[in-house]
């Protein structure tokens, strides 16, 4: 049983890097699961670096990288249930296991991470809040509404100015090569 | 190719971008981490909830003895059916004779004891005692001081320092207290003030302000400039009770020929311009000013964030000019919740109650204003206007609604905005329709 220490220390560490590991969650199962599927990761991976108190570390710096780690494992293992549970099993589980490296899938996978970090590097230029709203819209899955009252904005602006940066993003995509 | 269809896809992003987005854009909300903390100590074995007191007699004990009367119950109605049975089945053997003679039947089949052929009274005595006592034994069994002994053994024993139950009343389950916690979070009602700045510019123009609490929000809302003359930081700090040291503004939206762009700390008193209101010219141009979804065919805006680091919340203000800033007569402006929260409709309809109903407009001074122009007088049937707003392709995005308080004392005009997003409310023309439910009585009676 928890105590009184323990609770504290999971507090603070849930305060300090719940938003790293839910950024880890989200990116696995955040297309596929719930608010509570997420939470429910989020609360196992906190629940697995405290079954050992004793065995963790001190300093910060690797108690995030210890937590970055558990969070992949478990967001995998949530990904595989949730896809289990809707009958999308993929059996090949192309998210999951360690891809074969033929010549197509390498093709593929570094015009992916080119593209994404591409459109990483545009969203972070297009500046805020409109870099805010593209990631709590098509990151975080948030709601128009949500992400309004997140960053003190109305719903009409949140939706508009996500429009015009999604319109900007287009055009620097449009003229690194992309199609329509 | 890929498609740019595929762009908005950020889901399998790789490490590195993912740290970058959980380092920079973080979302957990404290409610959120709440959740995830009582999850997490609950898949620890720990207790997240220390349960409620539930009476003063028998605390903590409820579920157990629950338990053990109903599962005392069961067992006693069980053992008491059975013995029952016995002498039951015995009684129905007795009474069913082997070969029943049609004299002694009736037409139910069911032997009858009246067709016993005597007139010995104590014949007939003996008969019936003989069947009744049996039967009446079996279901008589137990007394309650057994039942009530077997009661107690089978309760959980009673921690230390706990008032054992002496009575049915007692162990009777008392039905659960009411453990909801009460709602410190509920809106208190809203209340709505209206503020007002005078100045000491020409008689012509005034300065008017506002603050309108909303139900669900803080208020920090609500200024009219005035003409010929800029508004400051100070000003604006004062108006929404704030000081120096918890405002941090951010000027946005403004032309860099009238301002920095660069975010700056206030000095408390510090007398800085936030900004200008633009002038029109008579070409129509706009071009000094490039702030967003504000900027109409005929008038511009200008905001400037304000940021309450103490509620780290940000607060735009906001004031447009129009055609008749030429002529120095008509300023009108105010200050948005958010950027560019709108103000309510509620909020539209209680200011222009001052226009159709007319009454005093009491209003907040500044200390940098003289005070005997705090209050106003608004003469009924003042005139309100309502200005839509269109983006660039011309489509109408808001309605500004603007009420006009004629006939200030002995002063010129006050003139006092309200916003209307079309996206958020269905427009309703408040010239002519009475919307009037949308206020409580007691604020039309405060604002007529």
């Amino acid at each position: 049983m928890a105590d009184g220490s323990i609770e504290k220390r999971c507090r603070y560490l849930i305060d300090k890097f719940g938003g790293y590991v839910k950024a880890i969650v989200v990116n696995r199962i955040g297309g596929i699961g719930t608010r509570e599927d997420v939470e429910d990761c989020i609360s196992d991976v906190f629940a697995e670096i405290f079954r050992d108190p004793k065995g963790l570390p001190e300093d910060d710096a690797e108690i995030k990288a210890l937590l970055g780690t558990i969070a992949k494992r478990r967001a995998i293992d949530h990904f595989r249930r949730l896809t289990y549970h809707d009958g999308n099993t993929d059996h090949a589980d192309e998210e999951t296991m360690v891809r074969i490296p033929t010549t197509e899938n390498t093709e593929e996978e570094t015009e992916k991470r080119a593209m994404q970090r591409l459109l990483w590097d545009s969203v972070e230029s297009l500046g805020e809040p409109d870099s805010s709203i593209i990631v709590y819209q098509y990151f975080y899955r948030r709601k128009a509404g949500e992400i309004a009252r997140l960053l003190s904005m109305t719903t009409a602006a949140v939706n508009k100015r996500s429009q015009r940066a999604r319109q900007r993003l287009r055009e620097i995509l449009l003229k690194q090569g992309y199609t329509e | 190719m890929k498609k740019s269809d595929d762009l908005f896809d950020l889901s399998d992003l790789d490490d590195e971008t993912v740290e970058k987005i959980g380092g920079k854009y973080p979302d957990m909300a404290a409610d959120e981490a709440d959740r995830i903390f009582g999850r997490t100590m609950a898949k620890l074995g720990g207790i997240s909830e220390i349960p409620e007191e539930i009476g003063d007699a028998v605390t903590g004990t409820e579920p157990a003895i629950k338990h053990s009367i109903r599962g005392f119950a069961a067992m006693a109605a069980a053992v008491v059916l059975v013995i029952a049975a016995v002498p039951a089945m015995f009684f129905g053997l007795r009474r069913t004779p082997e070969s029943p003679d049609s004299d002694t039947v009736n037409s139910l089949g069911v032997p009858s004891f009246t067709v016993v052929e005597t007139t010995d009274p104590e014949a007939v005595t003996e008969i019936a005692t003989e069947y009744k006592t049996e039967a009446v034994t079996a279901v008589v069994r137990e007394d309650p001081t057994e039942a009530s002994a077997q009661t107690e053994t089978c309760m959980r024993p009673v921690p230390a320092g706990v008032t054992k139950p002496t009575s049915a009343a007692a162990i009777t389950p008392k039905p659960a207290a009411n453990t909801a916690k009460p709602n410190n979070n509920a809106v208190p009602k809203a209340t709505t003030k209206l503020t007002t700045a005078t100045s000491t510019a020409p008689v012509t123009t005034q300065t008017t302000a506002f603050t309108t609490a909303p139900a669900t929000t803080t208020a920090y809302k609500g200024w009219v400039n005035d003409c010929g003359r800029y508004m400051t930081i100070k000003e604006v700090i004062k108006l929404n009770g704030m000081t120096g040291e918890q405002v941090n503004l951010t000027v946005g939206g403004c032309s860099d020929f009238y301002f920095s762009t660069d975010g700056r700390e206030i000095i408390n008193g510090e007398n800085v311009m936030i900004y200008r209101l633009p002038i029109e010219d008579n070409t129509g141009s706009h071009d000094r000013f490039t702030l967003d979804l504000t900027e109409g065919p005929d008038y511009n805006y200008l905001s400037a964030i304000l940021h309450d680091k103490a509620n780290q919340r940000d607060y735009t203000v906001m004031g447009y000019s129009d055609a008749g800033y030429l002529i120095g007569d008509d300023i009108k402006g105010l200050a948005y919740e958010g950027d560019p929260a709108v103000m309510t409709l509620k909020d539209v309809v209680f200011l222009n109650r001052y226009a159709t109903k007319g009454g005093t407009l009491t209003l907040d001074s500044l200390e940098s204003y003289p005070h005997d122009y705090a209050t106003y007088e608004v003469r009924p049937n003042s005139v309100g206007y309502r200005y839509p707003v269109a983006d660039a392709d011309g489509n109408t995005l808001r309605y500004y609604v603007v009420a006009e308080f004629y006939g200030g004392i002995g002063r010129g005009d006050i003139s006092i905005m309200g916003l209307i997003d079309l996206e958020e409310y269905e427009y309703h023309d408040i010239l002519t329709e009475d919307l009037s439910y949308l206020i409580s009585d007691e604020e039309a009676d405060n604002a007529t």
